[in-house]
């Protein structure tokens, strides 16, 4: 009977051998890149806390029970193994390949922005999101079942960044900041935002409760959803200081195609609520009216289609929200206020163009749209980058007019707008990287 | 709601279910075993204590809902409070136990389990009588659980793994 129950718990080591594999696998030259680093780092951590735990978790097993419920005890821990090495696996070889390098220079110099270091990685799936992983180790029940594992791996913070297969390319760049909203969240659980003022924010139960309403009363159901959207508002409130208006100008042009796969009615607030919120911290916060008024255009035609009409005054949705944005604030090194964005601009810009920033950003924002469409861009900054090709003022003069300038740049390139308008992503995805190589050497200069 | 977490709601909610049946059942039959270790001894009381956190669900649940039918807003806040301390227990068990009769009747065999692992905790052997009825309705309870489950469980690791959109 003994030997049998070593044949079992045999089984389990075998089963922990697969990491091993795995780590071999991992050392190919596909997987060189510094980003796989990170993720081989948690392959390693992981590997090190089931080797150093797994005898004692199999010695607790003792000879009495019959070999059969032992079988079933064991087989438990060995499909909780596999589903730890299964998410790794899939992680890696289905959906971390074909994540061009410039997203993570990008979440990257967010996540800097914000100080916060942790380990994180971006893979494709069928929606927007972020996961814990603590939360995949929890709903397992490794707390319970494989205590000595959990005690050596609940404090390593790693992030499973999801973010669909079209808006991946280079060519989608205008959409990554959809990313960085995702990014945000990881900042909120890290810096603890919204938990410093509402107490016992727990984001894995408060959609545990929310997925199951009936269950609950209205009281804690309401709570849920208060934490639940609260987290969401401080997302899109860092998205936005990071990046002046880049988030929302793209959330409400893409909603309809984004919608499915970003958006749930129970977990997120109104988008218009959410639009309003983040024209105010753009046009009071960040000084950029110019800005909060594109938004506000892109917001009216939403509406229309939509067939709903602007609640004027905006009434903000929780009152908490003022602590928060100011907890929220506090993290962040840079904001793209227009002083901010001026003083970025007059470290690149010299003669005449550098002359006018302080008398009229938004002149200066349209000559270098027209350099940018042109194949010329300047390398500065997301937030300068994003403002730049997102710059409107309206009315549809040929030398202002983005789309005519787009078109008659197209034309002179020969190529239609569409391919020319993806190639600029690419030439805007290519400015991110750049800056961040920019950065990342004048501070170690 | 994010997939993801949808399906990792819904592994949770499962497994502490089954798991804890297991629990009960893996203490019940290791207490007699002769030659035990100091940590296995321990691992023992871990187990049970565990199963006893989930049997106590079943009656704050049951107390639970009494309180909202009466509509006792106080006792309905206190109560809730400590139901999510573990809401995956709480969703799974009233997930999978829908039925308010079924569930009380499971609360009623849980307690008496309950009692057979107060008299291992505090080193009262029980009768043997008492260990195998025990055994027999965890493991009977257990094999409920799989069964309402597989399907689900199925379901959400397919969406974690990826091959299916959502539910």
């Amino acid at each position: 009977m003994a030997r049998s129950i070593e044949r079992e718990k045999e089984k389990v080591r075998i089963e922990l051998k697969s990491f091993e594999q795995f780590l071999k696998e991992l050392e190919s030259d596909a997987f060189k890149a510094d980003y796989f680093d990170r993720f081989r780092q948690i392959v390693v951590t992981i590997n090190k806390a089931f080797k150093d735990s797994i005898e004692k978790r199999l010695a607790a097993f003792t000879t009495g029970p019959p070999l059969q419920e032992t079988s079933i005890e064991l087989d438990d821990l060995k499909s909780m193994i596999g589903a730890v090495y299964n998410l790794l696996y899939i992680t890696i070889f289905k959906n971390m390949t074909g994540i061009p390098r410039e997203i993570y220079y990008f979440t990257d110099t967010f996540l800097e922005n914000c100080s916060v270091s942790v380990n994180y990685v971006v893979c494709l799936g069928e929606q927007i999101q972020v996961t814990d992983f603590r939360w995949f180790l929890l709903s397992h029940q490794f707390d319970l079942k494989y205590p000595e594992f959990w005690e050596s791996i609940k404090d390593q913070r790693f992030y499973f960044v999801q973010f669909v297969r079209k808006l991946t390319d280079r060519n989608r760049s205008l959409d990554w900041p959809l990313l960085i909203h995702e990014m945000a969240h990881i900042v909120d659980m890290n810096k603890g935002i919204v938990s410093q003022t509402i107490a016992d924010t727990d984001y894995y139960k408060a959609y545990q409760v929310l997925r199951h309403r009936e269950l609950y009363s209205d009281e804690h159901y309401q709570s849920a959803k208060k934490i639940s959207r609260l987290g969401e508002y401080v997302a899109d409130y860092l998205a936005t200081r990071y990046l002046a208006g880049a988030f929302v100008w793209r959330f409400l042009q893409e909603y309809l195609t984004i919608a499915r796969i970003f958006e749930e009615p129970k977990t997120h607030p109104d988008l218009d609520k959410r639009a309003e919120e983040m024209i105010e911290i753009i046009r009071d916060q960040l000084h950029l009216p110019e800005v909060s008024g594109i938004i506000e255009r892109e917001l009216l035609v939403w509406l229309k289609d939509a067939e709903k009409t602007r609640a004027t005054p905006h009434q903000r949705e929780y009152s908490e929200l003022d602590q928060i944005f100011d907890n929220a604030q506090k993290v962040m090194l840079f904001a793209a206020t227009k002083e901010a964005i001026t003083r970025a601009l007059k470290n690149k810009l010299r003669g005449s163009l550098g002359n006018k920033l302080d008398k009229d950003l938004g002149e200066v924002l349209i000559a270098l749209q027209k350099d940018f469409f042109n194949g010329r861009p300047i390398v500065a900054s997301p937030a300068v980058d994003f403002l730049i090709f997102m710059y409107r003022v309206g009315g549809t003069n040929e030398q202002t007019d983005p789309e005519k300038i787009l078109s008659a740049a197209a034309k002179k390139f020969e190529m239609d707008q569409v391919q020319y308008e993806e190639l600029m992503q690419e030439l805007l995805a290519d400015c991110i990287k750049l800056n961040a190589v920019y950065e990342r050497y004048s501070k170690n200069s | 709601m994010p997939s993801m977490l949808q399906a990792l709601t819904e592994i949770g909610r499962i497994r502490s279910v089954r798991y804890r049946l297991s629990d009960g059942i893996f203490g019940l039959l290791s207490y007699s075993s002769s030659d035990k270790t100091l940590d296995q001894q321990e691992e023992i009381r871990r187990r049970l204590n565990q199963f006893k956190d989930f049997v106590e669900y079943f009656g704050i649940i049951s107390a639970y809902e009494n309180a909202r039918m009466q509509q006792d807003a106080k006792q309905v806040r206190s109560l809730e409070g400590k139901l999510l301390t573990n809401t995956d227990i709480y969703a799974g068990v009233a997930s999978i136990f829908k039925d308010l009769d079924e569930r009380e009747k499971i609360r009623i065999k849980l307690s008496k389990i309950e009692r057979v692992v107060d008299s291992i905790l505090s080193r009262d052997n029980p009768t043997s009588d008492d260990v195998k009825e025990s055994l027999d309705t965890l493991k009977a309870l257990r094999k409920q659980v799989e069964e309402r489950t597989s399907e689900d469980e199925k379901t959400a690791e397919r969406m974690i793994y990826g091959s299916i959109p959502t539910f």
